[in-house]
């Protein structure tokens, strides 16, 4: 007999999305799928306008994290005007690449995964929110806010603004920095710091109470893509990219991000609004990939900050060649963001910062430009051909969070099979599913362009198709 | 062909303010028979359009609009943009989509097209409409709040049903 | 010369006669709105937003083209005059694609600080999202007809003190399009001496020089005031 839930919508996930679970007569989930219902369409929105728009343009599609388009847009615009940029500029860009990393990990660490690791995955959903945490432990949870407000800051003192600064731009960036910012920012770290081993500390005592959820929350050998420097550290502005395999084994190095369409594929399905890219030479689905923390910091050999790197060098450890536990994602957010913490004091530091001459001018020599950076979910290409006078022709976005639309999905179908039964549905049991999602802290509206009503749906369907339950929330 | 005289049609005009209709003897000299300024209207170019309850007044006031908004030379905005919403509002009344709010726009705009347009198309443009709101406020309404053409001239669309329910 | 007194919103003020009200009252710290005028140019009276209340005439009337008169009584900020000026700006925006987050022009456009000024924060008519070109083929600068008004400061400035006229509007009513030459590419006209004055008069970001990014369009008028006073005091004679 049919029967149905609902559960609507999810809580503390960026951006709206379905969940299908597909059971069989038996009430046994057979599999699953994570849909992205809407659309926004950026890519075709920015043709007929010129390129040098597009730092500010792109930017507009995300809030959470506009740094990485302004950055990845911008890079595209110095390959079409052919520039080198200043000096001064590549130091402001990757100091702020930093200070959107810091921001938007601690937002998802702090605002919306904390109550599930720190409160328990059976938490009361009333509890089970950063309102709840600041019941229990005010002062930890203050400084997960203040964390997430240095990064904010940096990104106002350099930008202008906080969400959406006009700053970046092809050739370079808009304004030179002073000395009084540049205090200002060095005055925040050690805090920062602090906080940051705080939180490390009480995460890895926690993780032990975790071990079915580590054992069954996306779960599974997949290949890790990311950025990595010459030296095979981490690298989130400007560096080369590598595939690595579950093993640990390097599968492929030196990969130039400008020619990424001649390695990764896009494929689309019709039931999801979200791009499905993958690894040419294994093809789809078998070149499924990962992308964002984890990712990065199983394919570079070290961190290229002394704190990070003690930290990363005990995380390796966690894993048999790679970590391929996506609840990792959750320590590995924090080490990204100490090493993001000690690489803005360097940059801070670098008398380069503070030079005058933060642009290089120069009229469109070429045609086609590709910009790619470390958002903070993962990799992002921003891919444009412009016309003799500088118009978009056509754009194409390789978005962090649709490179982990795969695994999310084998995710989704691991943690059903797992902890949903389509007898007796708890509220507990749901949540895993979603924490799963949570792992790998998607930005949906980033990925999709979508828009519109806010829903999160967890379907269960029998072998025919048909609806047995809906939850929504 | 001589005209009738003046002092016969005064009753006509009398009648025609009382019922707005006028059954006109034969040859009467216009001017004698319709006031014209006193009922809100001008000459212009000399035609005179004769209409029946088969005529939707809000298509009609459309169709003016349509032709102002066409006719604009756009020089000021009151008139180029003005005429464009006008029409827009218009264009919904009959066919379903619109709703109290576009009315009050569509009076507030006629006031703003009538004391700010440059010339005398702008100035003149919400005339069909401003009349057509006097004399026939049930057609509007209609259209409206029932989504129905009392002259049975408008199509109302799926879009128009919409707004209704 | 004569003088003339008059009252403008209940102060006494004195101008030259002919000069304009629109002029007197600026001249004297009333700032009535406009976008079409700019001073050095002629005056067209085409947006309608300097309309003023004058005491004794039913009608409205432009103050850049309305000459003061001795013992006029004018009002330039009434609430009739305020609702005008709201719906003329909401017109312009629903008009064509304004869209202020991603224009070259953000923070230094006419249009957007009237509309803040006007306490406009959101628009009662539909957008009309006209599907309208850029023309970058210009070596240093664009037009981007989504952003213009049609103020045409742009036609007057190249007319009037540059001289080449390449500007001019084609088509008529909401179909009108500022067009160089005879509707050439901008980059093709054998008439622009690329001398960007059109640039600097542009209220908006719909001309701009090209490789600006979001929000980095700034202008510079100095050049209209020396220009205009050169040739008035034939300083470059003798």
């Amino acid at each position: 007999m049919a029967e149905r839930i609902q559960i609507h919508p999810v809580t503390r996930v960026e951006g709206h999305a379905k969940i299908s679970i597909y059971v069989d007569d038996a009430g046994e989930v057979t599999s699953a799928q994570f849909h992205v219902t809407e659309f926004r369409g950026f890519e075709k929105l920015c043709e007929g306008r010129p390129f040098h728009e597009m730092p500010g343009l792109m930017s507009r599609i995300c809030g959470i994290c506009p740094i990485s388009h302004i950055l990845a847009s911008s890079k595209a615009g110095d390959m079409l005007l052919g520039v080198e940029i200043p000096r001064a500029a590549a130091k402001q860009r990757r100091l702020v690449n930093h200070a959107q990393i810091l921001q938007s990990h601690a937002l998802s660490f702090f605002h919306l995964s904390a109550p599930d690791l720190f409160l328990g995955m059976d938490a009361p959903p009333s509890k089970r929110n950063i309102f709840g945490m600041l019941e229990g432990d005010a002062d930890f949870v203050r400084r997960g806010i203040r964390l997430r407000q240095f990064g904010q800051r940096i990104i106002e003192l350099v930008g202008g603004k906080k969400i959406h600064p006009a700053w970046g731009a092809p050739g370079g960036v808009l304004q030179a920095i002073g000395a009084a910012e540049r205090d200002e920012i060095r005055s925040s770290i050690p805090e920062a710091i602090e906080s940051l081993h705080e939180a490390l500390g009480r995460l890895k005592r926690v993780l032990d109470s975790f071990a079915v959820e580590i054992e069954h929350l996306g779960n599974f050998p997949t290949l890790f893509l990311g950025t990595v420097s010459p030296e095979g550290e981490l690298e989130y502005y400007d560096g080369l990219i590598r595939i690595g395999d579950a093993e640990g084994n390097i599968v492929a190095d030196g990969l130039d991000p400008l020619r990424y369409a001649s390695y990764l594929g896009e494929a689309s399905e019709e039931w999801s609004f979200m791009k499905l890219p993958h690894y040419k030479p294994l093809g789809y689905p078998g070149g499924l990939y990962r992308v964002g923390p984890l990712a990065r910091l199983n394919i570079a050999k070290s961190a290229g900050t002394p704190l990070a790197n003690r930290e990363m060098t005990e995380f390796k450890q966690r894993g048999k060649g790679a970590v391929c536990q996506s609840f990792h994602y959750h320590l590995a957010r924090l080490i990204e963001m100490l090493h993001a913490v000690e690489s803005i004091e360097q940059l801070a530091d670098d008398p380069d910062l503070m030079r005058e001459h933060v642009r290089a001018q120069a009229g469109q020599n070429r045609h086609h430009g590709v910009g790619s950076c470390e958002a903070p979910r993962g990799t992002l290409f921003h891919d444009y051909e412009v016309d003799d006078h500088g118009l978009i022709r056509r754009a194409n976005l390789l978005i962090a969070t649709s490179q982990n639309n795969l695994a999310m999905n084998q995710t989704v179908e691991q943690a059903a099979r797992y902890f949903v039964s389509s007898r007796a549905i708890q509220e507990g049991m749901l949540n895993r599913v979603e924490a799963g999602i949570r792992c790998f802290d998607p930005c949906l509206s980033c990925s999709t362009h979508a828009f519109g009503q806010a829903s999160f749906i967890i379907e269960i369907r029998n072998a025919a198709g048909d609806l047995l339950q809906q939850i929504t929330r | 062909m001589a005209y009738q005289s003046l002092r016969d049609s005064d009753a006509q005009i009398e009648n025609f303010n009382r019922a707005n209709t006028v059954n006109l003897p034969r040859q009467t000299h216009l001017s004698a028979v319709l006031r014209l300024a006193q009922i809100g209207s001008i000459m212009g170019s000399g035609g005179l359009i004769v209409m029946d309850e088969t005529s939707c007044m809000v298509d009609v006031a459309r169709f003016f609009m349509e032709f102002c908004m066409d006719e604009s030379c756009g020089k000021c905005i009151p008139c180029r943009a003005g005429t464009v919403q006008m029409h827009d509002i218009l264009r919904r009344i009959t066919t379903g989509e619109a709703n109290e709010d576009d009315l009050e726009m569509l009076k507030t705009l006629s006031d703003l097209l009538r004391e700010t347009s440059l010339c005398g198309l702008g100035q003149t443009a919400p005339n069909p409409v401003i009349s057509t709101l006097k004399y026939f406020p049930q057609e509007y309404e209609a259209h409206i709040h029932e989504k129905r053409c009392p002259a049975g001239h408008c199509h109302m669309t799926a879009a128009g049903q919409e707004v209704a329910s | 010369m004569n003088v003339n007194t008059l009252q403008i919103d209940r102060k006494m003020v004195t101008g030259r006669e002919g000069d304009a009200i629109f002029a007197v009252a600026w001249e004297h710290g009333i700032h009535i709105p406009r976008l079409c005028h700019i001073g050095g140019l002629s005056d067209v009276g085409a947006c309608r937003l300097c309309m003023v209340e004058i005491e004794g005439q039913k009608r409205l009337q432009a103050s850049c083209l309305t000459p003061i008169q001795e013992g006029m009584v004018v009002r330039t900020d009434t609430p009739r005059l305020r609702q005008h000026r709201k719906l003329i700006v909401e017109l312009l925006l629903a008009e064509r694609n304004h869209i202020c987050s991603v224009c070259v022009a953000d923070g230094a456009c006419e249009l957007q600080s009237l509309a803040a000024a006007l306490g406009i924060d959101h628009v009662r008519f539909r957008y009309r999202f006209p599907t309208l070109p850029v023309d970058t083929s210009h070596e240093r600068f664009g037009l981007d007809h989504n952003r213009c008004i049609l103020c045409t400061r742009c036609v007057r400035v190249c007319d009037e003190i540059e001289g080449a006229h390449t500007w001019d509007v084609c088509g008529r009513g909401a179909n009108s399009l500022i067009i160089s030459d005879l509707g050439e590419p901008w980059g093709e006209s054998e008439s622009c001496t690329s001398c960007g004055k059109c640039v600097q008069v542009c209220p908006t970001g719909a001309l701009f020089d090209k490789g600006k990014t979001i929000a980095e369009m700034r202008r510079d008028r100095g050049f209209l005031k020396y220009i205009v006073t050169a040739r008035k005091e034939k300083q470059w004679i003798g």
